[in-house]
């Protein structure tokens, strides 16, 4: 094995998990298990592009699975057969929220622009910071951060303004 | 920063998720490595089909080529984009980049191709375009059907695939340019091409549709 072999196998261990919810989130616990593998396949063929610095190595992961998000979203399919034992790997995480809790936020959040809606879904979802976001959307942080605010003001909106008003 | 309600809101709304053996991941990330490593290999050592295509110039040209090489001005790995195809796998398109036969303008252009390719999710700059290409051919193809003239070759979803994507990462790179004043004027004249290789690929006996 190879440095950026090892780079590699060590960055996809520290950040598998937090890919595979990512993916469970944003296409089902079904069909997430093969996103994963499609992830990881991309990652090992781009494993001279890997970025030095650990953090952005975590980022980057998240982009190509973001990229199989995408493939997914349009009729893009792959069956691994690892992804079945994956997927068999049932009640292993039970602090999860209910499956319908928050059903009237997430209805909210797919009514916005895509790319707005992705942006506050790392931010809540998979705890990332705006920065991070940024990075994993391709887009300066500036950028970012105003676009959240604004994704956020047309939620308020969408979900009444008094329900969800700023605490003073 | 105060938290404030919707904040908590959103923070609620994650679906639920499952986590997996942390032994099946590890054993993922090693089929996932297996699974990258032979296309590296073959590259260098199996003769197979393959085809070139002018990406500039409107539809595209394909000749046959019987090595598996990379054709001449396709060796640099990080001009690439890969996706998987509805039956040949996972397929991987190099470009060549831009002949420009202007010397003024020809290592900005490479910078500004080579700067994209290493610091764009090239995949998700391409997954715009895909679809409406997808669409477009299908649409194309249908009316061909209706006039009486279907296309039978069951290979036609993986062709329609491979040209998809080739054009929308044409598209793609073409706005990252155009963002730096290499406009379609400025390009005129300029020659590209690029290749696809797929673990499944299948051109028939012929090289080509």
């Amino acid at each position: 094995m190879n440095r950026d072999d090892a780079r590699l196998t060590e960055a996809l261990g520290a950040a598998s998990t937090d890919l595979l919810a990512y993916l469970q989130r944003r296409v089902g616990l079904d069909d997430a298990p093969d996103l994963l593998g499609e992830t990881m396949v991309v990652a090992w063929r781009r494993v001279r592009e890997l970025p030095a610095e650990p953090e952005r190595a975590r980022m980057w992961l998240f982009g190509i699975a973001r990229g199989t998000v995408l493939n997914h979203v349009r009729g893009e399919r792959r069956r691994w057969a690892l992804a079945d034992r994956i997927r068999s790997d049932a009640g292993r995480d039970a602090a999860s929220p209910a499956a319908d809790e928050g059903a009237e936020v997430r209805d909210a959040l797919a009514r916005l622009d895509p790319e707005l809606a992705e942006l506050v879904r790392l931010v809540h979802w998979e705890r990332f910071t705006i920065a991070e976001a940024a990075e994993v959307l391709g887009l300066a942080a500036s950028t970012a951060r105003g676009r959240y605010a604004k994704a956020k003001e047309a939620l308020r909106a969408a979900l009444g303004a008094e329900a969800v008003a700023p605490r003073p | 920063m105060t938290p404030d309600l919707l904040d908590e809101l959103l923070d609620r709304s994650a679906p639920a998720t499952r986590a997996a053996d942390p032994a099946d991941l590890r054993g993922m990330i090693r089929a996932a490595s297996r699974e990258a490593r032979p296309r590296r290999r073959r590259r260098v050592g199996l003769a197979a089909g393959a085809l070139t295509v002018l990406l500039l110039g409107g539809a595209g040209v394909a000749t046959a080529s019987g090595d598996w090489l990379w054709s001449a001005g396709l060796e640099n790995p990080h001009r690439s984009l890969t996706y998987t195809a509805p039956t040949w796998g996972q397929c991987e398109i190099r470009f060549s980049g831009y002949d420009t036969h202007n010397p003024w303008i020809q290592a900005d252009v490479d910078r500004v191709i080579d700067e994209w390719f290493a610091n764009t999710d090239v995949e998700a700059a391409a997954a715009p375009y895909v679809g409406t290409y997808v669409a477009q051919f299908e649409a194309d193809q249908a009316a061909q059907a209706a006039a009486g003239e279907e296309i039978t070759d069951p290979r036609l979803a993986d062709l329609n695939a491979w040209m998809a994507h080739e054009q929308a990462l044409g598209e793609a790179l073409y706005e990252e340019l155009k963002a730096h004043g290499y406009d379609s004027t400025v390009l005129a004249g300029s020659d590209a091409h690029s290749q696809v290789h797929c673990d499944g690929e299948d051109w028939g006996g012929e090289g080509g549709r």
